[in-house]
């Protein structure tokens, strides 16, 4: 059945209360997390790539993910 | 698709934009204001494909085809495209662990270098998933399959610590 607006708001407000972090103290958190590396800026290797693509094309799952 | 996939897919794209506003609120007023970030949408993928002009990149990657798979098969996925101004410079898209623990950092993407200065994007990439971690309560990042002894070692001037056995690096979620 298809949700209403109102319920999904419910349901990602109980999301949020899972954490116990209201929006302000998830913006401060991250106000800290770009303050404490901004110093790492300037290390960054210019060819700056992750990942496995071919493994996510193949539908491959990791072993360990737990 | 099931109800149950459908379902998903719709809360957590619900997070997911919450993470997004929050992320660009964030980039715009601590950073740089040209700088944000939105999910993968058509527009960015057109401008990744811009990407196979560069003769600089380690990884001919398709990301239509990528992105299109990996949204395919998780409804609470992360997805992030970085744009300064309207240029795109960053695609990463992850998903969290099969019970939630941790959020993975599955593929992470920089424009190439050779089609113009750009920005750095570890960490406003980074932002995002600590941002879409903290919203869904996962207590881990893990950035998947480092490509070389450069990029594990950046990771790990963020305090990320390298796991032989699945090839990735974890860290806590910040404390606040």
């Amino acid at each position: 059945m298809t949700k209403k607006i109102s319920q999904l708001d419910d349901a990602r407000r109980k999301k949020r209360e899972k954490t116990g972090l209201t929006k302000k103290e998830v913006k401060e958190r991250g106000k800290k997390f770009l303050d404490k590396y901004k110093h790492l800026d300037k290390e960054e290797p210019a060819n700056l790539v992750s990942g496995d693509m071919d493994k996510i094309i193949r539908r491959e799952q990791d072993d360990d993910d737990d | 698709m099931l109800a149950s996939h459908l379902d998903a897919e719709t809360r957590y794209s619900l997070i997911r934009s919450e993470a997004l506003n929050v992320t660009t609120e964030l980039l715009r007023t601590q950073v740089n204001s040209r700088l944000r970030a939105t999910d993968i949408n058509a527009m960015a993928l057109s401008a990744s494909k811009e990407w196979e002009q560069s003769n600089t990149r380690i990884k001919n990657w398709d990301w239509v085809e990528g992105y299109s798979a990996h949204k395919f098969r998780y409804p609470k996925r992360f997805e992030m495209a970085l744009w300064n101004a309207d240029r795109l410079i960053g695609l990463s898209m992850g998903r969290p662990t099969y019970h939630g623990i941790a959020l993975r950092l599955d593929v992470v993407e920089a424009a190439p270098i050779d089609l113009g200065d750009r920005p750095p994007i570890l960490r406003s990439t980074l932002l995002g998933y600590e941002i879409y971690g903290t919203l869904i309560n996962a207590r881990q990042i893990r950035i998947m399959h480092p490509v070389n002894q450069e990029v594990k070692s950046y990771y790990e001037t963020y305090g990320y610590q390298y796991v032989e056995k699945g090839d990735y690096l974890f860290k806590d979620i910040s404390p606040l």
